[in-house]
């Protein structure tokens, strides 16, 4: 097996897979995964004002020309809006900036919290219809993992897998025992077999070592805990975690099982 | 009765945490991957004066907390490619070493994690964490929960080692390009 581990996504990556024997193309898909991941945080990255999202972000009311990532993760946070609720909300950009958990670059008024009608998707092209702004950091991340892991497969890696920063996802005949880091320290959680999880923590009070926020549309953080869910795909389990959080426990799994998902109770 | 007694509970309450840790790449391996084309690595380590340490700290605002820095130059035949360099990262709950390489115009052509540690738990106390490092190398590895094999959890910040990047370019600014 061959094991990496770089800095990545505003956290630490690690792609391990089988080696082929030949030490030059291990090393060419090492690199060319791990810049998967890169290209997804050079478009959808909210900290870096010259992101594909920020050039969006910026322009309220004009058509923006995107990258296809960027417009498939649009789509994908978009119909999530409306399958969840409103619990998993995209839009919650402007809150999280008033919060100083993310960075302004922004000199236009924008409103803290808006929905998924706010923005539309077309062809290749996306415009903010009322002046919000969109954080993808809610899904972008298990997304980067997946675009990693249909690299490798498309390589015909026998088998591998992508964990950036704790979602992480499994494929090939592995099947990998899973460990939750939560307040109490390390404890086992499941094994992973062609699968992905996500881990997400709700905090009462802000943690520079764990910067992940969950607000719901009020701008209100959920009860305290660490929700871990299974998924086929990494950013349907990340994006899964946020609805789970902001779901009463007793609803958690049914609405798990409506996407496909397992909400693993520690 | 004898007054130990007391201070032996402390070390058990450390030695009990659990710790994570992967070694992922040794120094040459991090070279090789860093510097595909160098044909040799030539030992150039640093010591610095608390006049450069300083200097390293305005220009980065990390502050520079050893005096000696494990620097490589990287060779193409005669022709230095590179810098390789090799720094650790401390945090709350990680302790990190990792590569650096920087190219002769001073930017940073890749970042590879040589060695990952973390713990975390209530019990866990920052002074015990650290403690754990006084001293140690690659060879000496605290206590590790072997059956740990992958995590899942919040978000772990990789600001410690963004921050220890920046740090070395200052020190490639005030030293390294000083003295070539």
């Amino acid at each position: 097996m061959i094991k990496r581990m770089r800095p990545l996504l505003g956290t630490f990556v690690e792609i391990g897979f089988n080696a082929s024997g030949d030490s030059e193309m291990d090393q060419r898909r090492i690199e060319q995964a791990f810049s998967e991941i890169e290209n997804i945080q050079s478009q959808m990255s909210f900290h870096n004002p010259n992101s594909d999202l920020s050039r969006l972000n910026k322009t309220p009311g004009e058509w923006v020309d995107l990258p296809s990532e960027t417009i498939h993760l649009l789509h994908l946070a978009q119909s999530l809006y409306f399958e969840s609720n409103g619990l998993f909300n995209c839009t919650v950009g402007g809150h999280l900036v008033d919060q100083n958990i993310l960075p302004t670059h922004f000199s236009h008024d924008y409103k803290p919290i808006g929905s998924g009608d706010d923005f539309e998707v077309n062809g290749l092209s996306a415009r903010i219809n009322r002046p919000i702004l969109i954080t993808l950091d809610g899904i972008a991340k298990g997304f980067a993992v997946d675009q990693a892991i249909n690299y490798l497969i498309e390589e015909k890696v026998e088998s591998g897998w992508v964990n950036a920063g704790g979602d992480l996802r499994v494929f090939g005949n592995l099947e990998m025992p899973i460990h939750q880091r939560n307040e109490h320290g390390y404890q086992s959680l499941t094994k992973l077999k062609d699968q992905a999880l996500a881990t997400s923590r709700a905090n009462r009070y802000a943690d520079p070592s764990f910067p992940g926020v969950i607000v719901n549309h009020k701008g209100q953080t959920p009860e305290a805990g660490t929700i871990s869910v299974t998924a086929p795909s990494a950013w349907i389990a990340d994006a899964l975690t946020k609805v789970l959080a902001l779901t009463p426990e007793n609803d958690r799994e049914a609405i798990a099982k409506k996407f496909g998902a397992n909400y693993l109770k520690v | 009765m004898k007054s130990y007694l007391p201070l032996f509970a402390i070390p058990v309450a450390a030695i009990t945490s659990p710790a994570y840790g992967i070694q992922y790449m040794t120094v040459e391996q991090a070279q090789q991957a860093l510097f595909p084309q160098a044909s040799a690595f030539a030992e150039n380590f640093v010591q610095l004066n608390d006049d450069q340490r300083d200097q390293i700290e305005a220009l980065s605002d990390v502050r520079q907390r050893w005096k000696k820095q494990k620097v490589w130059k990287a060779m193409q035949a005669d022709q230095q490619v590179g810098w390789f360099i090799v720094d650790k990262v401390i945090g709350k709950h990680e302790f990190i070493t990792y590569a650096a390489a920087i190219d002769m115009n001073g930017d940073v052509i890749g970042i590879e994690i040589m060695d990952y540690r973390e713990t975390y738990g209530g019990e866990v106390g920052q002074e015990n964490w650290r403690k754990q490092f006084v001293g140690v190398d690659l060879k000496s590895p605290l206590k590790l929960n072997q059956d740990i094999q992958n995590i899942s959890g919040a978000t772990l910040s990789c600001r410690n080692v963004t921050n220890g990047v920046k740090r070395l370019l200052a020190l490639h600014n005030t030293v390294l390009q000083a003295d070539n």
